[in-house]
């Protein structure tokens, strides 16, 4: 082995990925391995020689994408064409309304997917990748459409935000790590305000059966967030799970220690100091707490009165129902939902049913171009992107 | 014992080089808090200039002697070749090409008069797709002393 002691050693780019990893392994305790190295030849020869199926796929891939993009456009559009007669109901409706409330409400929810981006902003901030406020507020809005208008879109929207934190100098363990560290914060922050609901509403909602799924929801979540930032209890329910896992399915194969010890450490890449986890899910909450406001200042656009007492607990349950994965952006349940509870609560029938359409307007529909707009915009720079690993 | 990395001391001096001072700082504080020694400057090394400079500084800083030179700065605009500009193009050249040569340039005479000259070169390129061959045009250029 190379003697450094004494040695200087210059590293450009070494801010960040390779670079970094050199600086680091430069400056890190030499050690003498004791292990035989791994071969380094068949490593460079699986790195250099695609395997078979990839090869297959990399020849179908340029015109597979474009089929798979029209079947899921074709399947979007059948989606939400299905559910037009609720655009139609709000036509009537708009005639009459108060556009001042209505700026105001998409004001709110204008302030509610920066709290979203912000809060995604700060998890990969602390694995040391830096996303600029526009791209991510982007990023979130097209992953939203992406959520709202394809079927599996909840599936497919993680992944899309995945690649999109990658392209901007993410590495994959930050990237992932981030992604998931997201779902947790708005998992939480959504069981708060449900609970903070559940608190307002008292013995209405005890009547509903909603305060019990809500508190229930909270203690998952918040067990879940617990987990999450504790590496012991997060070892303990990755090894039950795979084990669980196996036993059903039989998967994974091989050694469950060597998968365990992968998932851990993508789920522990980044550590989080207890402000950046408050600050976080204070951020989180804040997302829900305007996306509610922009439902209540919908009463007021429709000349109704909020029904205060059961807002929080009735918005909760709708959002809860919405990240059911029912229909694209829990179309048709949230409505229904939402008027149930509210309704319940004492909102006048109708007005309810108009406030919550336009809400659904102003939060779900008038999102959804301006979404897949964001999608656009993205697809087009990152073609000239620059390539983020060295410099 | 068998089977366990036996660690051993010392390590080398690290001069880290970037654009953002946030992460510069980061990769020094974390070298320094697992015991190592590290500084850092800030440079685009957008010329010929940027290159000299950081050379000069790097030999003051290294007590009058860089050992190790590991030039990973690169980078690589994606996108098919028609679309690429004369701009993009120097750009690309400079930082691949041109800045990585006169750093050696500077660096290496004083390299080999001690007998210690490696000097790794990165090969930042992807394998470039269909209609994406424009990034890479200038990566298989940067010189090396060995």
């Amino acid at each position: 082995m190379t003697d450094l002691e004494g040695k200087t050693a210059l590293v450009t780019g070494s801010t960040s990925g390779i670079g970094r990893a050199a600086a680091m392994a430069l400056a890190a305790p030499r050690c003498s391995p004791s292990r035989p190295r791994p071969d380094a030849g068949a490593a460079r020869r699986s790195m250099t020689t695609p395997k078979p199926w990839r090869a297959r796929l990399g020849r179908v891939w340029p015109v597979a994408k474009y089929v798979i993009g029209l079947a899921l456009a074709t399947l979007a559009f059948e989606q939400l064409v299905g559910h037009k007669s609720e655009l139609t109901e709000a036509t009537v409706a708009l005639s009459r309304l108060r556009w001042g409330w209505v700026l105001l409400g998409v004001a709110a929810e204008a302030g509610s997917f920066l709290a979203f981006a912000q809060a995604q902003r700060r998890l990969l901030r602390a694995g040391r990748a830096d996303v600029a406020i526009g791209p991510m507020v982007a990023i979130t809005l097209a992953a939203n459409s992406i959520t709202n208008s394809l079927p599996a879109g909840s599936v497919i929207a993680p992944v899309y935000s995945f690649r999109q934190f990658r392209r901007r100098g993410a590495d994959q363990a930050v990237a992932g790590w981030s992604v998931v560290a997201t779902f947790v914060a708005l998992s939480v922050g959504l069981a708060v305000v449900a609970a903070l609901g559940a608190s307002v509403a008292g013995a209405e909602g005890a009547s509903l059966d909603l305060v019990g799924v809500t508190v229930g929801v909270l203690l998952v979540s918040l067990a879940m967030g617990a987990v999450f930032v504790q590496k012991r209890a997060l070892v303990r329910a990755v090894t039950a799970f795979l084990r669980l896992c196996r036993r059903l399915t039989g998967w994974p194969r091989g050694e469950l220690a060597a998968h365990i010890d992968r998932i851990i450490r993508r789920l522990t890449a980044v550590h989080l100091s207890p402000g950046q986890v408050v600050g976080v899910l204070t951020l989180g909450m804040a997302a829900w707490m305007l996306d509610c406001g922009c439902l209540a200042l919908s009463f007021l656009a429709v000349g109704a009165s909020v029904p205060w007492e059961g807002l929080l607990l009735a918005y909760g349950a709708g959002q809860l129902a919405a990240n059911l994965p029912i229909t694209p952006g829990g179309l048709g349940v949230v409505e229904g939902s939402l008027t149930i509870a509210i309704v319940a609560f004492g909102g006048a029938a109708p007005a309810t049913v108009v406030a919550v359409l336009l809400y659904r307007i102003l939060s779900f529909w008038l999102l959804l171009p301006i979404g897949w707009g964001a999608w656009a915009w993205l697809a087009w720079t990152s073609r000239r992107h620059p390539w983020p690993t060295c410099w | 014992m068998a089977g366990v990395d036996q660690p051993t001391a010392p390590v080398a001096h690290v001069l880290v080089v970037g654009r953002n001072e946030q992460r510069a700082s980061d990769v020094v504080a974390e070298i320094e808090h697992g015991g190592g020694s590290a500084a850092y400057r800030l440079t685009t090394l957008a010329d010929v200039t940027s290159a000299r400079e950081l050379a000069k500084w790097a030999t003051e800083t290294g007590d009058g002697h860089v050992d190790i030179l590991v030039n990973n700065v690169g980078t690589a605009l994606l996108g098919p070749s028609e679309s690429g500009t004369e701009a993009e193009f120097d750009e690309t050249f400079t930082i691949n090409v041109k800045v990585p040569f006169f750093l050696v340039a500077a660096l290496a005479p004083a390299m080999a008069a001690r007998g210690w000259a490696p000097s790794s070169t990165s090969a930042p390129w992807s394998p470039a797709s269909a209609g994406q061959e424009w990034p890479c045009t200038a990566q298989a250029g940067p010189p090396s002393n060995r």
